[in-house]
């Protein structure tokens, strides 16, 4: 057997260096063998001597004629065969005594290296003398469950007691068929209670001691605690059937996407970041006139070589709505016109839309849809709608003017019933044009044909005028009316046209709905981004229930219809629509018989300017 | 109201009720009013009559404003000739093409008093 440890320098767990274990292996090697065994170099000496007295009283009595020389020299050769066979004895002796005390220091420092394992490591021990039926634990072993004060009982009993009662039909079968010989090793998984009633996951390895019936002697074994292991084993799997559940759901998704995409009249495209085709829809294929399953892979400019704008301009890549998304990461819907692989071509609404991955474009789903009857029912609204300003507009100047003549007095006094009926025929007359006017800028909206035309716009100026307009209502209706503006308020790039109806909105419902000799104030302010225009009443307020449905297209609240009978429901709809397009913001706080005020703000930098063919009036 | 009196304005629109308010408006004005009732005829009074000042609408029969502006600007005297155009459409197409063939001045009627487009007249004739 050969030392487990061969550094020289080591030092062991004791202190001392390995040379000073072995001197002291041998002082207890020495120290254990038989005392006679250390006399035995004297005794071999006695015996040789007693050899050689022997051997020359034996001479002397069978050769009574003696020599002079002769019996010494006999007696010498006698006590020398002897000799020679206890100096054989005496090196078998030596040679064993120094064969047994390197074993025993070898022992010895196994035993060391033993005890420094089993009390260096954090694996419990357990030694089970199976045939005296006790069985002792390390103190590793009492510390990992808690029984360091007590320490556990030496009857294994005991022992088997403290194993999980689910865990304790596998731990004995474990034990059996190693027992039996049938496992080389004793290995069993299971739970350990320990001192505070809790359980432990251990991991158990054994090996058994037969004797030559194969009846089991002793066994010894460790308990590495595994608790962590069967913790971290507990949350993988959980993970995994989080991860298997995800996975389902997104096998789900997917067919739904896929069942989706195929199945909707749209046109659809997905592409990455460099513009390669990832999925195109069958729809698209068919309203392109190209094979929607070769198209992966393949640039989007391939598929869809050219686009038109709306008004069918060539654009240029730069131009292109999916270009544009994937640049610049912004959402876009456009009528386009996109061509067909035979080089025809159709109108389409075209949205295009960034997919994101973490802050990061990673694509673009363009969305495209046919628009061609769209572009001819819109058509023929068009043509409807002009027809109706023309025809509508016409007979209603018509009553205008010769109301105005009448009214001007040029013609002739009128009494005052007639000149009262008149004014009645004129006011219901302004009326209908201001009706048929809002109703033309709804449907302008609704087509989405309206124009948006910024220039340098005086916001002051207009307000000041929109007020000069309505003096005569606010002087009828005994209003208070204040106007503060902020200095310095600069030139905004804004549809004056628009700002007009803003301002004309704001104060005349301001005006509408407040009681006689109430208070309104118009201020005009900026900050560093936006110029926001406020407009106060002292009215009949918007009743809280109310308030949600006050930008919805001809929706009158009912305190508002009580009050004043005219009124198209149409003024805050088309002020949030310009809002929208033009890219400001439009919200109000009011309670009722309290008042309202009206916030519009409008960036500095200016409206959004759209290219519409008609212009609000 | 005396110096109106030798100024030639030509009304051309096809709504014979507004045709007539227009024009009793300028005659109690001071002004000679001419009428025409579609396009063709209102450009024949014009180069017959050479008016200082024309009011034209834009949707007519037979001839719409905008083609009878067209053809007035081939003319050389027409190509100068004062020209307000008065309409119910607010078309931004429209108003920009009439711009182009150089309008004087376009109209919404039904955002205009009789009064005031009277004294557009008159400012355009200072």
């Amino acid at each position: 057997m050969k030392p487990l440890v061969k550094d020289e320098t080591m030092i062991t767990r004791t202190g001392l260096p390995r040379n000073a274990i072995l001197d002291k292996a041998q002082d207890i090697a020495e120290s254990h063998l038989p005392f006679a065994w250390k006399l035995f170099p004297f005794i071999i000496f006695i015996l040789l001597l007693a050899g050689i007295f022997l051997g020359r009283y034996y001479f002397l009595n069978t050769h009574p004629v003696s020599s002079s020389s002769f019996p010494v020299l006999v007696s010498l050769s006698v006590g020398g065969i002897i000799s020679v066979i206890v100096l054989l004895l005496l090196i078998v002796f030596v040679s064993s005594y120094l064969l047994i005390l390197k074993a025993v220091k070898t022992l010895y420092f196994q035993n060391q290296m033993f005890s420094l394992v089993v009390e260096g490591g954090n694996d419990g021990i357990w030694d089970w003398d199976v045939s005296t039926n006790k069985i002792s634990f390390s103190p590793q072993w009492n510390d990992m469950f808690g029984y360091h004060q007590t320490g556990m009982s030496d009857d294994p009993n005991e022992w088997l007691a403290v194993i999980h009662p689910d865990d304790v039909a596998s731990f004995q079968q474990a034990l059996t068929l190693h027992f039996e010989k049938r496992t080389a090793v004793f290995r069993s998984e299971h739970r350990i209670r320990t001192v505070g009633g809790d359980y432990k996951w251990v991991l158990d390895r054994g090996h058994a001691v037969w004797n030559a019936k194969n009846k089991v002697l002793r066994m010894v074994g460790s308990t590495t605690d595994i608790s962590n292991i069967k913790e971290v084993e507990s949350v993988l799997q959980g993970k995994r059937e989080e991860l298997e559940m995800a996975n389902e759901k997104i096998e789900l998704e997917k067919v739904k996407d896929e069942a989706l995409l195929t199945s909707i009249g749209d046109g659809m495209i997905a592409v990455n970041e460099s513009g390669k085709i990832m999925a195109m829809n069958p729809q698209a294929g068919v309203m392109l006139a190209r094979d929607s399953s070769l198209a992966q892979g393949k640039f989007f400019t391939d598929i869809l070589p050219l686009e038109q704008d709306e008004k069918e301009k060539m654009l240029i890549l730069e131009e292109r709505p999916v270009i544009q998304t994937l640049v610049q990461g912004i959402r876009l819907t456009k009528v386009s016109y996109l061509f067909r692989s035979d080089g025809t071509k159709f109108p389409a609404s075209v949205t295009s839309a960034p997919i994101f991955l973490e802050k990061r474009i990673i694509g673009a789903i363009v969305v495209f849809r046919d628009i061609t009857h769209e572009k001819e029912v819109d058509k023929s609204k068009t043509e409807f709608v002009s027809l109706a300003s023309h025809q509508l507009r016409t007979p209603l100047s018509a009553i205008r003017w010769y109301s105005e003549m009448l009214k001007s007095g040029k013609l002739g006094p009128l009494n005052e019933q007639q000149k009262s009926y008149l004014i009645e025929i004129y006011d219901s007359n302004r009326r209908m044009i201001d009706l048929v006017n809002a109703l033309l800028n709804v449907s302008r909206i609704d087509m989405g044909t309206f124009a948006i035309e910024p220039e340098p716009t005086d916001f002051k100026e207009i307000a000041e005028g929109v007020l000069r307009e309505l003096f005569v209502k606010i002087k009828d209706s005994e209003m208070h009316v204040a106007s503060s503006y902020q200095e310095n308020i600069p030139k905004v790039n804004a549809d004056p046209k628009l700002v007009r109806i803003i301002f004309q909105n704001l104060l005349s419902n301001a005006i509408k709905y407040t009681k006689k000799g109430g208070n309104i104030l118009l201020s005009l302010t900026k900050d560093e981004k936006n110029i926001l225009i406020k407009v106060s009443d002292s009215g009949i307020g918007i009743p809280a229930n109310e308030q949600g449905k006050i930008f919805t297209k001809l929706f009158r609240t009912d305190n508002a219809r009580i009050m004043e009978s005219e009124g198209t429901g149409l003024g805050l709809y088309i002020l949030k629509s310009i809002m929208e397009k033009g890219g400001g913001k439009i919200w109000f706080e009011s309670v009722e018989n309290q008042g309202t005020t009206f916030f519009v703000t409008l960036p500095l930098s200016g409206m959004n300017a759209i290219s519409g063919t008609k212009d609000l009036a | 109201m005396l110096h109106n009196q030798d100024k030639k304005i030509l009304v051309v629109e096809d709504d014979r009720v507004l045709r007539r308010v227009i024009i009793d408006n300028l005659k109690s004005e001071g002004f000679i009013a001419l009428e025409a009732e579609d396009g063709v005829m209102g450009l024949a009074v014009a180069m017959a009559e050479h008016p200082d000042l024309m009011l034209v609408d834009i949707v007519m029969p037979k001839m719409d404003g905008i083609a009878m502006l067209e053809k007035l600007r081939e003319d050389p005297w027409g190509k100068n000739a004062q020209v307000i155009m008065l309409t119910n459409l607010n078309d931004a197409e429209k108003v920009s093409y009439a711009a182009q063939k150089g309008v004087n001045e376009y109209l919404v009627k039904a955002d205009w008093d009789i009064a005031g487009i009277i004294e557009k007249v008159k400012d355009k004739l200072r």
